[in-house]
């Protein structure tokens, strides 16, 4: 046998011409569909997008400001009817130092983390972010992690400390929805709580993609008021896997608690729909899984 | 997935920024053999291989130079640990061949220290430094490293070199160009199979051996590899983890369920990869020796290690098991070094309880099995005893797979508890209907790994006879069908971090 330099060629082809038109088949705007079935898009879940110059541009600060006065005084409304629990002091932390209001610093530096859905939902805040003039500055998706992961490993005061984050969305992740052991939980999130060192933050509750035993109401009772966002009454498209939520259903879910940040929340920011989706995340996404990292 | 970009630069137009961002490591998106974005730029690579191939320098500097960009790419600054444990080996082992009696015995001791020093403090030193500060009141703080990709693939691969070279199995290689292109060979550089040196090394000084036949067959096994990791071993991965992090919520059959998922899983991702190495290797004309056997076939324990991860476990047998004496020697201690180099296996996976349990049942179930042939010599040769073996083999390795897969030691157990005492098959009507694509992909994952040989054959020699031009078609298929069945998350790769 000899060295045959066209079946090195063709084999180059072989390779090269289907990725072609794989790659080029997702720069276009429509989909093809074979016998009914839509023929999927190689990113088209991925949010990513090298096309810069269909970027939105950012709004003006005029006009920001003006929404932001707006969304102060209707806050101003809301906070009159804010109920406080009997055991909110469980993880209340002091906030005498956070503003109350929409922020006036348009430009948050914003850090998102959580378990896996946190990883869908980081794509969907980018696009809010863009198109409000804030930038999420890191994402940090702990696959499989509960609260104890974030609470008791040293990980978040590390990315914190190097990161800088301004506004912080901690997102609730689904296996908290099986615990039984609600008082650990809500000690681990008060340590969690205490960790953000007086940053202004969101806690995400989960999807309800399964029985919840107690972890949405213990959170909602127990954190300040107005910090935590319920995702149970939401019915969200599910995702192949029937644990996460689609593209869409993360979409609506961002949407939802894009209405409730800048509107409702204790600490509300700039939380405009954006206009362009999927515009692809540049910063960066530290991805670990817990059960080959935990942490502590 | 910014590394994706590369391609997309191609459709969209050509940016700087965007190709040195493209070039530049991601945390997030390690390469493997399987993103689309190497295979894409692999294509363009082939190109100019075939246009240099006849020249052996030139060939050699061409690939080596892409493999550690591959590896770059796939472990970041960890690089550096890579290309000096490649410049150290390379000559510690040309020091040692001119030594002689205590001196080379030490050098070669020295050289395994250095080469293992890397392995066991990315691996073990998180773990050992928890343990202190719990057990021993130290304050040491915890590194977040992780473990640099491949590192336990090309340790082992080093320190097999080093042996053969002390043994005289092989001469030290004369140029480090050489050994650096034997150790990062980038279709095996991540997860193996290990080569070893005397069969690879005579590979790297002789001509580009290829042909539209050995073509074909590389992008057979390029084309399965993607289909087995990328399609079958991550739908199945989804449906494992959903039931690994909450053992206690879910059913005993949903378990046992779990259990077949999960072996299949294992099987398909390690030999996908297996056989993506195998195709990217042959496509350039260097041929590796094969990692699987169609283990889940085998009749009794001692033929599944013969059969499963071959290059490892030879490489145990080669350099654990036979100098310690191998089955030399007393039979009781032929049955503690056995015992041991299995729990040596538990803890390469990491210093855990599930892993040792691991290692050691396998060791005691490798001992009884010993000791049954000892005594039963004569085996039955009826088929119905093979099926009835290759069942039982099966699901003891199944069984033990519950301390791999699980987060730790209890819930490995909680879930075995819940298979052996709350498993009711009748809910597997409902079952099926609530989640028929897992059934469906598990029974199609059943027949491909207990296929006859001769249906298998049969079929790749059909394969084999399609005309050039329809296996761009077929590519094309084949990466569509990823496309439209992939998850939106990825399942990690189980054996990238070990």
């Amino acid at each position: 046998m000899k060295n045959n330099r066209s079946s090195i060629f063709f084999s180059s082809l072989t390779i090269i011409v289907p990725l072609l038109v794989i790659f080029s088949y997702n720069q276009l705007d429509h989909s093809f569909k074979i016998a009914g079935v839509t023929l999927k898009k190689l990113f088209a879940d991925d949010g990513i997008s090298t096309n810069d110059k269909n970027k939105p541009k950012k709004l003006k600060k005029s006009y920001l400001a003006k929404i932001n006065e707006e969304k102060n005084q209707k806050i101003k409304a809301d906070s009159l009817q804010i109920v406080h629990h009997k055991d909110s002091s469980n993880f209340i932390i002091d906030t005498s130092t956070f503003e109350q209001f929409v922020s006036q610093n348009s430009e948050e530096r914003v850090l998102i983390m959580g378990d896996s859905e946190c990883g869908g939902l980081c794509k969907q805040l980018n696009d809010y972010c863009i198109q409000n003039g804030h930038k999420l500055v890191v994402s940090f998706v702990w696959n499989s992690a509960t609260i104890f992961n974030f609470a008791y490993a040293d990980t978040v005061t590390k990315i914190i400390k190097k990161y800088k984050p301004t506004y912080i969305f901690l997102v609730v992740g689904l296996n908290e929805l099986y615990a039984k052991d609600i008082a650990k939980r809500k000690k681990a999130a008060m340590t969690l709580a205490k960790k953000l060192e007086g940053i202004r933050y969101s806690w995400i509750g989960p999807a309800n993609y399964v029985k919840d035993y107690g972890i949405n109401n213990a959170f909602f009772t127990s954190a300040i008021p107005g910090t935590f966002f319920s995702s149970k009454d939401l019915n969200l498209p599910k995702g192949s896997d029937n644990r996460h939520p689609n593209t869409e259903g993360y979409r609506m879910w961002m949407d939802t608690i894009a209405t409730w940040v800048s509107t409702s929340a204790k600490y509300p920011i700039t939380m405009n729909k954006p206009l362009k989706r999927k515009q692809g995340i540049k910063s960066k996404i530290i991805s670990l899984n817990a059960s080959k990292y935990r942490g502590y | 997935m910014h590394l994706n970009i590369v391609a997309i630069n191609f459709i969209t137009g050509f940016s700087w920024e965007q190709l040195i961002y493209a070039a530049s490591y991601s945390l997030q998106s390690p390469w493997l053999l399987s993103d689309f974005s190497f295979i894409f730029l692999l294509g363009f690579f082939l190109f100019v291989y075939a246009l240099i191939s006849k020249n052996i320098k030139w060939r050699n500097i061409y690939v080596l130079v892409f493999s550690l960009f591959f590896y770059y790419k796939s472990s970041g600054p960890f690089f550096l640990v890579f290309v000096c444990l490649i410049s150290s080996d390379f000559l510690l082992a040309k020091f040692m061949d001119k030594q002689e009696g205590t001196k080379k015995r030490m050098l070669l001791y020295l050289s395994l220290i250095y080469s293992l020093s890397f392995l066991l403090y990315f691996k073990y030193s998180s773990i050992i430094i928890h343990n202190s500060n719990e057990y021993l009141g130290t304050n040491f703080s915890l590194n977040d490293w992780f473990l640099p990709v491949g590192i336990s693939f090309y340790t082992f691969q080093s320190i097999s070199y080093l042996v053969d070279v002390y043994r005289r199995e092989v001469l030290p290689v004369k140029s480090i160009t050489d050994y650096a292109f034997y150790m990062s060979f980038f279709p095996h550089i991540i997860a193996g199979p290990i080569i070893r040196a005397k069969d690879f090394i005579p590979q790297i000084s002789s001509p580009t051996i290829t042909s539209h036949d050995t073509n074909k067959e590389s992008m057979i096994r390029i084309a399965l590899g993607l289909i087995k990791l990328l399609l079958i071993a991550n739908y199945l991965g989804a449906y494992v983890s959903i039931i690994n992090e909450n053992p206690l919520n879910f059913s005993g059959l949903e378990h046992f369920i779990s259990m077949y998922a999960f072996s299949f899983q294992l099987y398909f991702e390690l030999s996908g990869y297996a056989d993506i190495a195998i195709g990217m290797a042959l496509l350039l004309g260097f041929r590796i020796k094969e990692n699987f056997d169609r283990p889940y076939l085998a009749t009794n324990i001692t033929a599944f290690w013969r059969k499963w991860h071959i290059s490892i476990s030879n490489w145990f047998k080669d350099y654990i098991y036979i100098p310690l004496g191998g089955n030399k020697g007393k039979l009781i201690s032929n049955y503690l070094i056995l015992i041991f180099i299995m729990f040596l296996g538990g803890l390469w996976h990491g210093m855990d309880k599930r892993f040792i349990i691991l290692g050691l049942i396998h060791g005691v179930a490798l001992v009884i099995h010993k000791i049954w042939m000892k005594y039963v010599p004569i085996q039955p040769k009826s088929k119905l005893f093979s099926v009835i073996a290759i069942l039982i083999t099966f699901h003891f390795v199944s069984f033990g797979w519950f301390f791999l897969r699980a987060s730790s030691f209890d819930y490995a157990v909680q879930s075995l508890t819940l298979l052996f005492t709350k498993t009711n098959l009748l809910e597997l009507v409902n079952f099926s209907m609530e989640r028929p694509a897992l059934i469906t992909l598990l029974i199609i994952s059943g027949g491909i790994i207990f296929m006859p040989s001769k249906v298998k054959k049969y079929m790749n020699d059909k394969v084999l006879q399609l005309p050039a031009i329809s296996w761009v078609f077929l590519f094309l298929i084949v990466l569509q069908l990823i496309i439209q069945f992939k998850l939106q998350f990825a399942q990690p790769f189980i054996y990238l971090q070990f």
